[in-house]
C-alpha cells in the first residue's frame, strides 16, 4: 500500500509539472495580450510596450515558463500582473469561501441523494421511482442561476430569512458562515443530488438483482441488513468516484454561483484571471487544482479498496 | 448455469435485435421527444421565420399569434430560435457524449483492466482533468475561428476522463469476480474477456454517465458562449438562449421557460433511454460472487 | 401585495443594516464583524484591482477619489472650481497657483509644491489629454513651499479646462509615489482626500473599506458635483462586490447595500418598483454608444462607406435593443455628448432617418467590391453584445455586404483591435464601445474626435483638416467663438471624416434607498460617497 502512494505520488509531480507547461502554452496561445488589457483604453503605444516590458512579456517562452518554475520551487508563487499583488494572498483570500462550499455541497449531496436512490432503487419502475427519475432530469437541466434567483426572491426577498449575498468567513462564527453558505449550497446541490442518487439508484438496482442478494435473503436477513451490509458497500464504488469527480469540478470553481451570490471564490478568481490573461495567477491556481484533484483521485482510489475488499491496490 | 447460457447467447445476438423496444410508456415517450425535437430541428428552416430577425420594437412578448413563442429582448421569434437551437444542441449534447463515452469506455477498460497500463494511463487522466475547461475552449477558440466543431472537441476533452473513471472504477470492481478468473481459467484472452465479459457489465452504469454528459455538455456549452468562448455569433443553441435572455429573468420568464423546459424535456428523454438500455442488460447480467 | 409583517421586518432589517449591531447573527446584513455604526455600503460599478488611477482607469478612478484631493473639480454644472488650489494668477503664458493652508496627507506629511509638480508630471504623461498636455506645456515647476508654476509654449484660454480633466482627474500624490514612473504601478494609497484607504480590510473581489479621514479639510462652499465641500460624514465606507446586477438590485432591496454606484437597463426598471429605492435623476449620466470603423482599409478608409454607416444607423432600434424601454435612451446626432453646450444639429439633417437604400448606393459608389467587414463581438457584456447584434443587423439590410461577425472574449477583442493587418488576415472593420458624457464634450478634449492618423485612438482616423480644426478650438476665448468653431468642426466630421458613427445615449444612474441614506450627489459618472449621511 505504501508503495504504491508513493509511486502515486512521484507521478503526480510529474504531472504536475507538465500541466503546468500545458497550461503556460494554452494561455500564451489563447492570445490576448494582459499589457494590453491592463493598459486599458487610453494608453499609447509607447506606454503598452513599457508595460509588457515591466511584466516580463517580451521574454521568450521557455525562458519566462522557466523563470516562473524556478521562482515558484522557491516557494514563492509570483506577482499578479493586475493587481501586483502576492498571489499567494490572492488565493488565500479566496480560498475559505470555496472550500467550505464545496464541503457544504457534498456532504448534503450525499446526504440527501443516497437515501433517495435507495428508496427508489428498491421500489423499480414504481410511480416514486419514476418521480425520481424525472426530477432528477428536470434538476440537470435547470440552469443554476435561475435557482439562484428563484432561491433568492424566496429565501431573502420575500420571507427575509437568508442573506441576498456575500460570504461570512469562519472566523465570524460557524452560524454566520453557514446562513451565507445556505442558499449557495442549495443551488449547488440540486446538480449533485441529482446526478448522485441516479448513480445510487441505479448501482443499487444492479446489486439488488445479484444472485448472493437473493442468497442472503433465502438465508432470512432482514432487508436494513440486508441493505447496509451488502448492497451499500457494493455501490460505494460508483458512489465514491461520482463523488470525486464532484469535487474535481466543485474545487474548479463553480463560477455561476459565486457569481450569482456574490462570493469571493477562487472561481470567479480564475475566470477573471483567465480573461485577462493574468498568467502569474492563472499558473497559480491551475498547480492548485491540479495538485487537490491528483490528491483526490488518490484518495478516492484507496477508498476503493477499504470499501471493496476485493479490489486489490 | 443459467448465466452461463445467457452469456453465451448475448454476444451472438443481430444488433437489431438490441434496439430495444419500447416496454413502457415512459420509453415510447422518450423516444418521441427526441425524434420530435430532431424532426422540429430539420423542418425549422421550412416553418420557422429567421431566427436572427431582430425586430426591436417587438421585444419580448408573450406568446400569440404572431409570435407563436414570444419573442427575446431584441425581438427575435421564440419558437424560429428554439426550433433551430434544437438541431444544435442536439448536435453538441450528443456527439459529446457519444465521443466521450467511446473514448471513455476504451481508455477505461484498458486502464481497468491492465495494471501496468493503468498507472501510466490514469496520470495522463489525471493531468487532463486538471486542466480547466475554461481556458481549453478559450484557447481553442482563439486558434480556430468558433465552430461547432470546437466546441464540441472543448468538451470532449474534459469529460472523457470522467467517463474514464467510471469504467475504469467498475472493471476494478468487476474483474475479481469468480466468472472472470474462470474465464481466464479456460484460456480466454484479454480481448476476449474485455468483449464479452465486462464489456456488456459496463454499459449499464456507462448509459447513466452518456445520459449525464449528454445533458451536461448542452449547459455546458451556454456558460462558454456566455462569456465569448462557444458558439459562432447567430448560432441559436438552447444554451445560447437561456444565457441572453438571463437579465430578463424578472420582466420576461418566458423567454428562459420555454428553451429551459425544451431542454429539461431533452434530459428527460435521454435519461429514460439511458435506463431502459441498461434495463435491457442488466438484469441478469451481472454474475455471482 | 406585501403583508404588514413582512414590511416590518423589511423596515426592522433594514434600520439594522444601517446602524449595523455587531456580532453573531443579529440581522441580515450585520453579519460579518462587529462592525462600526455609520457603514456605508455601497456597490460600485466592478471590482478594485489596482490602486494607481494614472496607470488603470475605471473603478481605481472612483477609489482615488476616495483618497485623494485634486487642484480642481467640476461641479454640477461641470464648471472648473478650485479645490486645493487657494487662488491663482494667470500672465501671458504662466499660471501661478498657490495651495490652500492646512493640507495634509494622511501619513501625517504636507501637501507641499514638490508632490503637487511631481503628480502633475506623472498624470501627464498617461492622461486621457496627456497628447494635448505635451503640445502645450512648456514646464511645470515649484515656487515657493505652497505655490507652483505651470508655464504654456503658447497663449491658451482653455487650459484650466484641460487641467481639470473629468475623465482622468489628476490626483495629487506624494512625492515618493509619484517619482514612480507612469507605467509602474503604485501600490498605495496615501493622499490627502476625505477618507483613507484600510489596506488590511481589503478582500480583493469582496470587499474595499475607508474611513472618514478626520484631518480633512474640507472647503466651505456646499457639495456641488465632485466640487465644494467635500467632507466625509460617514465614519466608514465599505465597498461590496456583486457582479450579478439582478443580485444587486435584490441586495439594495433587503438592504444588505445602501446604494448601488451605477445601474443600467433591466435593473433600472426593477429598481423602480421598490418605492424605498430613489433613482437619481441626472439627465447628463449613462453612456454614449459609438461603432468605431477601421478606416486604414476597405471599405472604411472611404469617406462613402464611413457615410453609408451613418445612414444605416437607427438610433432608435439599437438603443431599445439595449435598454428595453424608450425611457432608458435618448437618441442624440450630434458627434458631440448631447448635453453639451456644443452639441449641435449641424451637418445630421441627412442621417436622422435610417435609410438603407442611401447606404447601398454609397457603398456602390465608394467602390465597394465585396471586402469583409468584420464586426468584433465581445460576448460578455449583454448590452454591448445587444447592440452588436443589431448593428449587425443593420448591416444585414444591404445585401451585398460581406458582413463576418466574430465573438470572442473581452481580451481578445482588446489584442485585435490594436492589431493593423487588414480585416480578413487578423484585423477588424468595426467595434461597439461606450463613452461617458464627459468624453464627447468639446473639441479639444474629445476622446474618439481625435484624427490624427496614426496617433489617434483605434480606427486611427487621418484628417489633417479636421484635426487643426479641433486643436486650435481651444484657442478661441468668447463662447460665441467656440460655439461657431464646434459647430464647423461638426461639419467637417460629417462631410469628411466620419470618426466614429453615434448609436445613441443609454440613460444610467445611482439607485439608493432613501429611507437609510441622504446627500447622494449628481454627478455625470462615479457618484463620489463624500457628503452622504446614513439616517438612523
Amino acid at each position: 500500500m505504501l508503495a504504491y502512494v508513493l509511486i502515486r505520488l512521484g507521478g503526480s509531480v510529474i504531472v504536475v509539472a507538465v500541466v503546468s507547461l500545458i497550461v503556460f502554452s494554452l494561455t500564451v496561445i489563447s492570445g490576448g495580450d494582459p499589457a494590453l488589457i491592463f493598459a486599458g483604453d487610453i494608453a499609447s503605444a509607447a506606454d503598452v510596450e513599457a508595460i509588457r516590458l515591466r511584466m516580463g512579456l517580451d521574454q521568450p517562452f521557455f525562458k519566462r515558463f522557466f523563470g516562473w518554475a524556478f521562482t515558484v520551487l522557491h516557494g514563492n508563487l509570483g506577482t499578479s500582473l493586475f493587481t501586483s499583488t502576492p498571489v499567494s494572498s490572492l488565493i488565500r483570500q479566496r480560498l475559505e469561501p470555496t472550500a467550505t462550499l464545496t464541503v457544504a455541497t457534498i456532504v448534503t449531496s450525499i446526504v440527501v441523494a443516497v437515501p433517495i436512490g435507495i428508496m427508489a432503487a428498491l421500489r423499480p419502475d414504481s410511480w416514486l421511482d419514476q418521480l425520481v427519475v424525472a426530477s432528477c432530469s428536470v434538476a440537470f437541466a435547470v440552469p443554476g442561476f435561475i435557482v439562484g434567483y428563484v432561491l433568492i426572491y424566496l429565501f431573502s426577498l420575500k420571507l427575509g430569512l437568508l442573506p441576498v449575498q456575500g460570504y461570512a468567513p469562519l472566523s465570524s462564527g460557524l452560524g454566520n458562515t453557514l446562513r451565507t453558505l445556505v442558499l449557495p449550497t442549495a443551488t449547488l446541490s440540486l446538480v449533485y443530488v441529482a446526478l448522485l442518487a441516479r448513480t445510487t439508484r441505479a448501482g443499487m438496482i444492479d446489486v439488488l438483482a445479484q444472485d448472493f442478494i437473493r442468497t442472503a435473503r433465502a438465508k432470512g436477513a432482514g432487508t436494513v441488513r440486508i441493505m447496509f451490509r451488502h448492497a451499500l458497500r457494493n455501490t460505494a464504488n460508483a458512489i465514491l468516484t461520482v463523488v470525486g469527480l464532484g469535487i474535481a469540478s466543485l474545487l474548479g470553481g463553480v463560477v455561476i454561483v459565486e457569481t450569482v451570490f456574490g462570493l469571493p471564490g477562487l472561481g470567479r478568481l480564475t475566470v477573471d484571471a483567465v480573461m485577462n490573461r493574468d498568467y502569474p495567477v492563472i499558473q497559480a491556481l491551475i498547480l492548485l487544482a491540479a495538485s487537490l484533484k491528483i490528491v483526490v483521485n488518490l484518495v478516492i482510489d484507496l477508498l476503493y479498496a477499504v470499501v471493496d475488499r476485493r479490489i486489490e491496490v | 448455469m443459467a448465466e452461463a447460457a445467457g452469456r453465451a447467447r448475448l454476444p451472438v445476438r443481430p444488433w437489431l435485435d438490441r434496439i430495444p423496444r419500447p416496454r413502457s410508456l415512459p420509453v415510447s415517450l422518450a423516444v418521441a421527444t427526441i425524434l420530435l425535437f430532431a424532426v422540429l430541428a430539420v423542418a425549422a428552416p421550412l416553418i420557422a421565420p429567421d431566427p436572427n430577425l431582430i425586430v426591436p420594437r417587438e421585444r419580448l412578448q408573450f406568446v400569440g399569434v404572431r409570435h407563436w413563442l414570444g419573442t427575446d429582448g431584441l425581438g427575435r421569434d421564440l419558437f424560429a430560435r428554439i426550433a433551430h437551437g434544437g438541431g444544435i444542441s442536439l448536435t453538441v449534447g450528443l456527439s459529446v457524449a457519444v465521443l466521450s463515452s467511446a473514448l471513455g469506455l476504451l481508455i477505461g477498460l484498458v486502464a481497468g483492466y491492465f495494471r501496468t497500463a493503468d498507472l501510466v494511463i490514469m496520470r495522463v487522466i489525471d493531468a487532463i482533468m486538471a486542466i480547466p475547461t475554461l481556458l481549453l475552449a478559450v484557447a481553442m477558440t482563439m486558434l480556430a475561428e468558433p465552430s461547432v466543431l470546437v466546441v464540441v472537441a472543448a468538451l470532449v476533452v474534459p469529460d472523457v476522463p470522467k467517463v474514464v473513471r467510471v469504467i475504469r472504477a467498475d472493471v476494478l470492481s468487476l474483474r475479481t469476480r469468480t466468472y472472470i478468473t474462470a474465464a481466464v481459467a479456460s484460456g480466454t484472452g484479454p480481448a476476449g474477456i474485455l468483449a464479452v465479459h465486462l464489456l456488456p457489465n459496463l454499459l449499464p452504469p456507462l448509459s447513466v454517465q452518456t445520459s449525464y454528459i449528454c445533458a451536461s455538455a448542452i449547459l455546458q456549452e451556454a456558460g462558454l458562449s456566455f462569456i465569448g468562448a462557444g458558439m459562432p455569433a447567430e448560432t441559436p443553441s438552447w444554451g445560447v438562449i437561456v444565457a441572453e435572455n438571463r437579465q430578463y429573468f424578472v420582466s420576461a420568464p418566458w423567454t428562459i421557460l420555454f428553451p429551459g423546459m425544451c431542454m429539461a424535456a431533452l434530459i428527460l428523454a435521454v435519461m429514460v433511454l439511458g435506463d431502459s438500455l441498461r434495463g435491457r442488460y442488466g438484469a441478469g447480467a451481472h454474475a455471482g460472487p | 401585495m406585501n403583508n404588514m409583517l413582512s414590511m416590518n421586518r423589511r423596515r426592522l432589517l433594514g434600520s439594522l443594516a444601517a446602524t449595523s449591531l455587531g456580532a453573531a447573527g443579529s440581522g441580515v446584513a450585520g453579519l460579518a464583524r462587529a462592525q462600526t455604526p455609520g457603514t456605508l455600503r455601497a456597490v460600485v460599478a466592478s471590482d478594485l484591482r489596482s490602486l494607481d488611477p494614472v496607470t488603470t482607469p475605471g473603478v481605481t478612478i472612483q477609489h482615488a477619489l476616495m483618497v485623494y484631493d485634486v487642484l480642481f473639480a467640476r461641479n454640477h454644472a461641470l464648471e472648473v472650481k478650485p479645490q486645493m488650489v487657494a487662488d491663482w494668477t494667470v500672465g501671458d503664458t504662466e499660471y501661478r497657483f498657490t495651495l490652500r493652508p492646512g493640507l495634509e496627507f494622511h501619513d501625517g506629511s504636507k501637501v507641499t509644491s514638490a508632490d503637487v509638480v511631481a503628480s502633475y508630471r506623472r498624470w501627464s504623461q498617461r492622461s486621457a489629454s496627456g497628447q494635448l498636455l505635451a503640445t502645450l506645456v512648456a514646464e511645470a515647476r515649484e515656487d515657493g513651499p505652497t505655490s507652483f508654476v505651470i508655464v504654456l509654449k503658447r497663449k491658451f484660454p482653455a487650459f484650466l479646462e484641460v487641467l481639470c480633466d473629468p475623465v482622468t482627474p489628476m490626483f495629487v500624490m506624494r512625492q515618493a509615489d509619484a517619482a514612480k514612473p507612469a507605467t509602474e504601478a503604485v501600490t498605495t494609497a496615501i493622499g490627502s482626500g476625505p477618507f483613507r484607504f484600510v489596506p488590511r480590510e481589503w478582500l480583493q473581489g469582496s470587499r474595499v473599506v475607508y474611513v472618514r479621514n478626520p484631518n480633512y479639510v474640507g472647503r466651505t462652499e456646499p457639495a456641488s458635483g465632485w466640487a465644494g465641500n467635500a467632507t466625509a460624514k460617514v465614519e466608514r465606507v465599505e465597498w461590496i462586490s456583486i457582479p450579478d446586477p439582478a443580485t444587486q438590485v435584490a441586495a439594495l432591496r433587503t438592504g444588505e447595500v445602501h446604494m448601488i454606484e451605477n445601474i443600467a437597463g433591466e435593473q433600472i426598471l426593477e429598481a423602480r418598483k421598490d418605492s424605498r429605492i430613489e433613482l437619481l435623476d441626472n439627465p447628463g449620466r449613462g453612456a454614449y454608444t459609438l461603432a468605431i470603423l477601421n478606416q486604414l482599409h476597405p471599405p472604411f478608409d472611404n469617406v462613402k462607406a464611413r457615410q453609408a454607416m451613418l445612414h444605416l444607423v437607427d438610433q432608435d432600434e439599437l438603443m431599445l435593443g439595449a435598454t428595453g424601454s424608450p425611457a432608458l435612451y435618448e437618441k442624440c446626432h450630434s458627434f458631440f455628448a448631447c448635453n453639451s453646450p456644443y452639441a449641435s444639429d449641424e451637418g445630421a439633417a441627412p442621417y436622422r432617418r435610417p435609410d438603407p437604400a442611401a447606404a447601398a448606393r454609397l457603398f456602390a459608389e465608394a467602390g465597394y467590391r465585396g471586402e469583409p467587414i468584420v464586426i468584433m463581438m465581445a460576448a460578455e457584456q449583454p448590452i454591448w453584445l445587444n447592440i452588436s447584434q443589431v448593428l449587425l443587423a443593420a448591416l444585414r439590410k444591404v445585401p451585398s455586404l460581406n458582413v463576418r461577425p466574430v465573438s470572442m472574449d473581452w481580451g481578445a477583442l482588446v489584442a485585435r483591435r490594436a492589431n493593423k493587418s487588414p480585416p480578413g488576415s487578423g484585423g477588424w472593420s468595426i467595434f461597439v464601445t461606450t463613452g461617458a458624457s464627459t468624453s464627447l464634450s468639446n473639441p479639444l478634449m474629445h476622446f474618439f474626435g481625435r484624427a490624427n492618423c496614426d496617433n489617434a485612438w483605434f480606427g486611427w482616423p487621418c484628417d489633417e483638416q479636421a484635426e487643426q480644426m479641433r486643436t486650435s478650438w481651444g484657442d478661441l476665448a468668447t463662447d460665441a467663438e467656440r460655439k461657431a468653431a464646434a459647430r464647423a468642426l461638426q461639419a467637417r466630421w460629417f462631410q469628411q471624416t466620419v470618426p466614429f458613427v453615434p448609436l445613441g445615449f443609454m440613460k444610467t444612474t445611482t439607485a439608493y434607498r432613501k429611507d437609510m441614506i441622504r446627500g447622494v450627489l449628481s454627478t455625470p459618472l462615479r457618484a463620489p460617497q463624500w457628503n452622504i449621511e446614513l439616517l438612523t
